[in-house]
């Protein structure tokens, strides 16, 4: 069988490869690598928080479980079905760029680009929610809860925030990515398929990344 | 040509959400332990799904294939290390090395004894005095000796009840207590001799006899506020 890389390489394609590569598709291959390594990196870096949350939750269970409760299920389960649809639009994105259809690959990566920006508000209103009930232990803030989970739910809480807080700036770096690329759409880049498809990777690990983060933090708790 | 890959997506698409809601579904059941399990399975899912499909992993040429691969299998290296690591060393999590507080002083390393150490060296033998077997007998009184019992819960079950580690019930916590007293005080005994889930039995220190651990139990459920009816006056 052809592989085709992440990238599908056009028969009909006018496109060089650049000097340093034999064909197109080597140097797509060559692209999909690079950003697999990088991708890898990232994975472990979140990888490691996972863990260490991990070791916290099976060292204090029931305060971790309280004060999942504290968290907002409905808006997080809401900000998941909205990355997981973002996930599609961008595919969606894939398909259009591949097939030369400029006009779509615009509007599904402004779709893209909008579902990233709703899922950074919801989250901020979260955020907001947090602060306001005092179980934001950051900047010196006071932090309340009833014991006898204090300690560790203040444990939990740090988590939950360099967690939550991490993931958004990944988001925020790819609703910028998928700008960029909007604009390149627009302004017919060369190598664009490639461009999309690469940006379209970054933007499907931050959603893979929500998928561990929201049953790990919000479905702690007991519920029901 | 589009048409397939468009309906072709959706079925991805539905099928994450579909499982989305199963999750969620799913810690709204009374399952216990497995629930985080259940949860992070269809995490496992819908990240294979991601990979596969929208990553076009399923496509992918070898190399890039492998390099894909190889950051899951350092971070499966690096889970299964760090979790073996902590679940055949819980002595640091009972010492409370794992969140030093304010308010509780770690005991001195080496004054709770590795479980594989053959020679036994407590930091303050004063402190655990097991009752002498000739003491012992059937007509020793069943009924808690909590200044006795206070001696052996300050050497060694304050390292989990002091603080409630590892799921266990913190002395002074008057609910968490009430509800364990139910089941009496045979059964807190025998859970303590034996093991029970996260406890190891007589807490990892077989000297200790059964006199001592129920005098500890006793302690405990003093100092919870709790008096529970002993054997012999239990109303049956």
């Amino acid at each position: 069988m052809t592989y085709q890389s992440a990238i599908p390489t056009r028969p009909d394609t006018l496109e060089q490869p650049a000097s340093q590569f034999d064909s197109l598709a080597q140097q797509h291959q060559a692209d999909t690598l690079g950003m697999w390594v990088f991708l890898a990196s990232e994975i472990l870096f979140f990888g490691g928080m996972f863990m260490a949350y991990t070791v916290y939750r099976t060292a204090f269970p029931a305060a971790f479980e309280a004060a999942s409760g504290h968290l907002n299920l409905g808006l997080g389960g809401i900000n998941t079905a909205i990355l997981l649809t973002s996930s599609l639009t961008m595919t969606l994105a894939d398909d259009a760029v591949v097939a030369r259809n400029r006009r779509a690959t615009a509007i599904w990566l402004a779709l893209t680009a909008l579902l990233g920006t709703i899922f950074l508000a919801i989250k901020g209103i979260e955020w907001r929610e947090e602060f306001r009930e005092q179980l934001a232990p950051l900047f010196g803030r006071p932090f309340v809860f009833p014991e006898p989970h204090t300690d560790q739910a203040r444990l939990f809480f740090s988590f939950y925030f360099a967690l939550t807080g991490l993931h958004a700036l990944h988001l925020l770096i790819g609703v910028v990515l998928v700008l960029v690329m909007l604009i390149f759409t627009l302004r017919d880049a060369p190598h664009l398929d490639a461009k999309v498809i690469i940006a379209g990777l970054y933007w499907h690990l931050v959603d893979l990344i929500w998928v561990f983060v929201f049953p790990l933090l919000y479905l702690a708790a007991r519920h029901g | 040509m589009a048409e397939p890959t468009l309906r072709h997506h959706l079925g991805i698409w539905l099928t994450l959400l579909a499982l989305l809601g199963l999750s969620i579904a799913s810690a709204f059941l009374e399952l216990g332990e497995a629930k985080a399990f259940v949860t992070l399975s269809i995490a496992v899912i819908q990240a294979f799904l991601i990979v596969t499909f929208f990553m076009y992993m399923r496509k992918a040429a070898p190399v890039p294939r492998i390099a894909a691969a190889s950051g899951f299998i350092w971070l499966l290296i690096m889970m299964g290390l760090i979790l073996t690591d902590y679940r055949t060393r819980p002595e640091d999590m009972m010492l409370g090395r794992l969140l030093p507080e304010p308010a509780w002083e770690s005991p001195p390393q080496g004054a709770v004894p590795t479980p594989l150490a053959k020679n036994r060296d407590y930091g303050n033998p004063a402190a655990i005095q097991p009752t002498p077997d000739s003491e012992r007998g059937e007509g020793a009184p069943s009924k808690p000796d909590t200044s006795a019992g206070e001696r052996v819960y300050r050497s060694v079950c304050i390292a989990c009840h002091g603080q409630g580690l590892m799921g266990a019930p913190r002395a002074g916590d008057q609910a968490a207590w009430e509800a364990r007293s139910k089941a009496g005080m045979e059964t807190l005994v025998s859970h303590a001799v034996n093991g029970y889930q996260a406890m190891p039995p007589k807490g990892g220190h077989p000297e200790l006899s059964e006199q001592d651990i129920r005098g500890a139990i006793g302690h405990m459920l003093s100092a919870s506020g709790i008096s529970i009816p002993v054997r012999g006056d239990r109303q049956d």
